[in-house]
């Protein structure tokens, strides 16, 4: 036992020690970056999406020259991407040869499908002779953002460049607001090739301080409310997209048809989280203005509705993407509504409905639904500091605005695309989709598309913000939380450890 | 009179033995269906269709159909590919168990060998270190293997194996019991060197010893899930669990349960089959690794 | 001959430098590193890239020396901390109980001369199986059978008292989570229980026996004290083991350690804090070193302590 006393002193002053080395070496590494960042404010209130507003440019870091170190011969042959998945990638490969002057060389692999057949695909090898290189990172627990983090923190040093990254709706002002991203006017896209996209698009890429555009999207992603049409029929008279909208239209004739389904049987909704978006997309206030917390009224409406719509059975107590959640979706489910965003309907609704082949999904119809949302999306972002910023220009045109290929996508793969003429021609030339009747949704997406204002209603916590709202409240809802109050407290608590620089 | 009362006493005991172990063997019949019954699950799952998944008692017609779409590009781009995870596992379990026996041993050999100064010292600390949680160092783990961009990479996970204080105490307990001084004594008088004296004749007698910890050690690295999620990015580097983590993630695309349990039932096969074939050896490792603990 | 001896102590160095290289590169220098910043109001923005490309340079971190404040706030009212720490020793005496006393009196079965339990190659293989299998898997299993449309739904739900999954219940998720360890780790503890008690002397048996001792009795009284250090062995390394409690409860509640956080362990809220508020998680950690440390110094101290006890009965017995 001497020995072991002799370790344990031993130990504890080489910790000591230790600790204290530590501490010199770190503190003077650390002071530089120790004063406080106020960057996050969502001060200007003027129409997004007009960088001409940018007022000094002296100031402006997110331009087309170079700030750090340059790079190297190979960085400038290589299109280096950033992405998390596969799907833009493919839509690269499909489309932009057809809409680029740029010289394309491509290279074919197979691809092999679910049934064990394979497809010949078409990669894109080079452009202009500069080789495409991904960088799939996954995006579960965080893994994409914090490889792009640290990618885009040592750009500066780098001689080996990343020139262009993807990124989603709930995190985009991260990137955006901070000097990571290319402002698309400085790299040539021009207010002339951008009109024919939807403003929230642009939104959710403008920079809260400079309002300068920093990402585009090939695609967007408004919502609709899906409705079983044999419930429809049975409970309600009728399945007309038209007159089952009266019954939806707001949230108290909501309410009432929910009553309605309710005496047959029948859930309103699935679960809890169904509704959330329409109600997100609809705030006063984003979650975070100036590091502090903010819970707008929206979200007590959401919580509180959803409180009233479990207690009373008019869900079915599901969670979102779970087992039974999908189940609700065969034709015989006993749901009545689900909301869907363009990709949700392709995506999701095709296969939980009987599977691609059948067609069950012809149970379902679409209509506006109670209030405009949309729900997901990936953005477009040129790398500050990228030295191939002519093809990551060429890109961003041809793929987010040029028409005639944002037609073509929409044609083959299903996507809504972010370009109003394109959709105005396909929904003049009687677009029919797998729905029931074949109905025409895209009318209904594009109307609802142009009525979404995310003027002032974004932060860079909305990814965390809005999953820890939705558990915290789940809690209430199953029992567990006593009250709203309680399960905000619980909110509150759980920011505090995901956003420890917030102040809840 | 005390003879016909002594068969009473004695049937009496004979019929509570009986008793006993009739107890016994229910008991541990509804422990051995507890133990197999998941495994029972995970085989009759991997048959079937994702619709049909669940506490079944049959085999559905699926595995085929299973089998197609664990391996196919989809699921791959979804989860991470299948091969990779195993290849990469298989990797990182073996590199790492391989590493680990070896140096634990030659530190344990190191103490029990020689007599040097800081031996008590070394013995002692290593003990005590043996109670120190990894993840209580996770988050300095983390940082700096970040700073030294080391993060998305195997080395994080295969060379902190070299030092093993579970093994070493392992080791330790086994050249105590089964390594004499006396054969290291003659090797030297036959002139051999000190690493040859260990690498061609102690090695050989660890070599039971080596076999239950290199087992105890894949599969412990094979199973881990805190650490390659706490280093690993990139989809293609992705080990078994974290590929098994994907699957549950909710996402958009239509999950398919039958597929995951195939998935499962590959993931553990490996060890279980090592398990199965050496039970003996395995069962008898645990109780040496701690009997003097 | 001694001279000889002498001159091997080098190697007595050489040989065990590989391992503590290692060990002070990856395991000492990281605790130390954690140690350092337990003292640091240490917080990073995750809504801020930062960068510092000139003019709008924007910190992402703010570090401050903050002396003991981090481990003064695991205390404060508004921490999660000390409930997790609650929600870990619940949760690992859920499983504990059932582990040690399933495990007791298996390896008293396994070990009874009377009793001549027969094929306990088996039972022993069995037993210890699930201990292979992943983590991962076993708690992927029980929530696809447990969670709302699995088919353990219907006849588990009851018990919530309402339409829910016990997975949504602060009670039937610890007792899952529970449940999986005692599964895991059973057979495990009932083979070094057993390598114990056949290492008591046989004859003590017997001789209780002719003494008339029932099998109560023998349990109690010969059993249970001679196996005591190994019990204690059992106890601490599962208690340590239990603070570190991760894998399966991560899994079966997607990190979040609902419902209302009941079900959330300390690791699993390190790991929830590590990107943001890092002083703050360093602190917990440190924490967890320290309660483990003192754990495994009271292990030695009770091992060395039995010793001579052991050795005391044994020639009272003799």
């Amino acid at each position: 036992m001497a020995n072991l006393k002799r370790v344990l002193a031993g130990a504890l002053s080489l910790c000591m020690v230790g600790s204290m080395l530590t501490a010199c070496g770190d503190s003077s590494s650390s002071s530089d970056s120790s004063s406080k960042s106020g960057s996050s404010s969502a001060s200007g209130s003027s129409s997004a999406a007009d960088s001409s507003t940018a007022e000094s440019k002296a100031d402006r870091q997110n331009t087309a020259e170079l700030h750090g170190k340059a790079s190297s011969e190979e960085s400038k042959k290589t299109l280096r991407i950033e992405c998390w998945n596969t799907e833009f990638r493919e839509r690269l490969e499909k489309y932009y040869p057809k809409g680029t002057k740029m010289e394309i060389k491509t290279n074919e692999y197979e691809k092999k499908n679910d049934d064990g057949t394979t497809t010949k695909m078409t990669g894109i090898e080079s452009i202009n002779g500069v080789k495409i290189e991904w960088i799939q990172t996954a995006n579960e627990g965080n893994a994409y953002q914090t490889k792009l983090d640290e990618d885009l923190k040592k750009q500066k040093d780098s001689d080996n460049k990343v020139d262009m990254f993807l990124i989603e709706a709930d995190y985009a002002l991260k990137y955006i607001n901070g000097d990571v991203a290319l402002s698309v006017q400085d790299i040539g896209i021009t207010e002339d090739d951008l009109k024919e996209q939807y403003k929230y698009t642009k939104d959710v890429a403008t920079d809260t301080k400079t309002n300068e555009l920093k990402g585009v999207s090939w695609q967007a992603t408004p919502g609709l409310l899906m409705y079983n049409t044999k419930y429809a029929k049975d409970v309600l008279g009728t399945d007309e997209p038209d007159k089952v909208q009266e019954f939806v239209k707001d949230w108290d004739t909501f309410k009432d048809t929910a009553k309605k389904m309710k005496d047959k049987g029948i859930a309103m909704v699935s679960g809890y989280d169904d509704t959330y978006r329409l109600f997100s997309n609809n705030v006063k206030a984003p979650w975070v203005t100036d590091n502090k917390l903010t819970i707008d009224d929206q979200y007590k409406a959401w919580a509180e509705m959803t409180k009233e719509f479990t207690d009373n059975g008019w869900n079915n107590k599901t969670s979102l993407w779970d087992t039974a959640w999908a189940a609700g979706q065969k034709p015989d489910g006993k749901t009545f509504a689900y909301f869907f965003s363009t990709w949700g309907i392709a995506f999701t609704l095709e296969g939980n409905a009987g599977g691609a082949g059948a067609d069950q999904i012809g149970t379902w119809a679409a209509c506006p639904g109670p209030q405009s949302y949309f729900w997901g999306g990936t953005w477009i972002c040129g790398a500050i500091d990228s030295d191939n910023t002519d093809i990551v220009a060429d890109i961003m045109r041809v793929m987010t605005c040029n028409k005639d290929v944002m037609k073509q996508i929409t044609e083959g793969e299903q996507d809504y695309t972010n370009n109003k003429a394109a959709i105005k021609e396909l929904i003049d030339g009687g677009y029919k989709s797998r729905l029931h009747n074949g109905q025409n949704h895209l009318v209904l997406l594009s109307e609802n598309a142009d009525k979404i204002d995310l003027t002032n209603k974004l932060s860079a916590y909305d990814q965390g913000c809005n999953e820890k709202f939705q558990a915290a409240m789940a809690d209430w809802y199953k029992g567990n939380t006593k009250s709203y109050d309680d399960a905000v407290a619980a909110f509150k608590t759980e920011i505090k450890k995901l956003y420890a620089n917030l102040e809840v | 009179m005390t003879g016909s009362l002594e068969v009473v006493g004695q049937k009496t005991s004979n019929t509570t033995l009986t008793i006993r172990r009739i107890v016994a063997y229910v008991v541990l019949g509804i422990l051995v269906f507890i133990s197999l019954f998941p495994f029972f699950l995970l085989l009759i799952n991997a048959t079937r269709e994702r619709r049909q998944v669940g506490i079944q008692f049959y085999p559905g017609s699926e595995l085929i159909n299973n089998i197609k779409k664990l391996f196919a590009p989809a699921t791959a781009v979804a989860y991470g590919s299948v091969y990779r995870a195993l290849l990469n596992s298989l990797i990182i379990s073996a590199s790492a168990s391989l590493l680990s026996v070896y140096f634990s041993a030659i530190t344990a050999y190191a103490t029990h060998v020689y007599r040097f100064k800081l031996r008590k010292f070394a013995d002692t600390f290593i003990l005590l270190i043996m109670m120190v949680p990894t993840q209580a160092s996770a988050i300095g783990f983390y940082r700096i293997m970040k700073n030294w961009g080391l993060t998305d990479s195997y080395i994080p996970l295969i060379v902190p194996a070299i030092a093993a204080p579970a093994t070493y105490y392992f080791m330790k307990q086994y050249m105590a019991s089964s390594l004499p001084l006396e054969i290291i004594e003659a090797a030297r008088i036959d002139g051999c060197g000190e690493f040859r004296i260990f690498n061609s004749i102690v090695t050989p007698i660890l070599k039971p010893a080596y076999a239950v910890q290199i087992i105890f050690t894949f599969v412990s690295n094979w199973n881990n899930f805190f650490m390659p999620r706490l280093i690993i990015d990139s989809k293609d580097k992705y080990t078994v669990p974290l590929v098994l983590s994907q699957m549950r993630v909710a996402g958009p695309q239509e999950k398919d349960n039958g597929v995951f349990y195939l998935y499962m039932v590959i993931a553990i096969l490996p060890v279980v089959l090592v398990y199965l074939f050496l039970s003996k050896f395995i069962i008898r490792g645990i109780a040496l690794g701690s009997v003097k603990g | 001959m001694k001279r000889k001896s002498v001159s091997y102590a080098k190697w007595g160095y050489i040989f065990m430098i590989p391992f503590f290289v290692v060990y002070i590169i990856f395991s000492l220098y990281p605790l130390i590193q954690t140690f350092y910043n337990s003292f640091l109001d240490y917080v990073i923005d995750r809504g801020s890239i930062g960068g510092g490309w000139g003019a709008q340079t924007t910190a992402t971190e703010t570090i401050k020396f903050c002396g003991l404040d981090n481990y003064v706030n695991i205390f404060a009212k508004e921490e999660t901390l000390l409930q997790s720490f609650w929600n870990t020793v619940i949760m690992w005496i859920i499983g504990f109980i059932p582990q040690i006393a399933v495990s007791l009196l298996l390896a008293t079965w396994f070990t009874d001369l009377r009793l001549k339990i027969k094929a306990q190659g088996f039972f022993k293989t069995v037993i210890y199986l699930p201990n292979v299998i992943m983590a991962s898997a076993v708690a992927f299993m029980f929530t696809s059978l447990l969670e709302r449309g699995g088919s353990l739904f219907n006849a588990t739900s009851w018990m919530t008292g309402e339409d829910l999954s016990i997975l949504d219940t602060v009670w039937g998720t610890r007792g899952t989570i529970g449940f999986i360890n005692f599964l895991l780790w059973y057979g495990n503890t009932t083979i070094l229980l057993m390598a114990a008690i056949m290492g008591i002397d046989p004859t003590l048996y017997e001789s209780a026996q002719i003494d008339g001792a029932t099998p109560r009795d023998t349990f109690w009284k010969i059993t249970i004290p001679l196996i005591r250090p190994i019990l204690s062995f059992v106890l601490v390394t599962s208690m340590i083991g239990g603070l570190q409690m991760y894998d399966v409860p991560a899994l079966l509640t997607k990190d979040q350690g609902n419902p209302k956080g009941k079900a959330l362990t300390i690791i699993m809220e390190v790991q929830l804090r590590k990107d943001s508020g890092v002083g703050k998680a360093s602190a917990v950690c440190i924490a967890i070193f320290i309660v483990s440390a003192i754990l495994g110094i009271i292990l030695m101290f009770g091992m060395n302590d039995d010793k001579p006890k052991k050795k005391k009965k044994k020639r009272r017995a003799a």
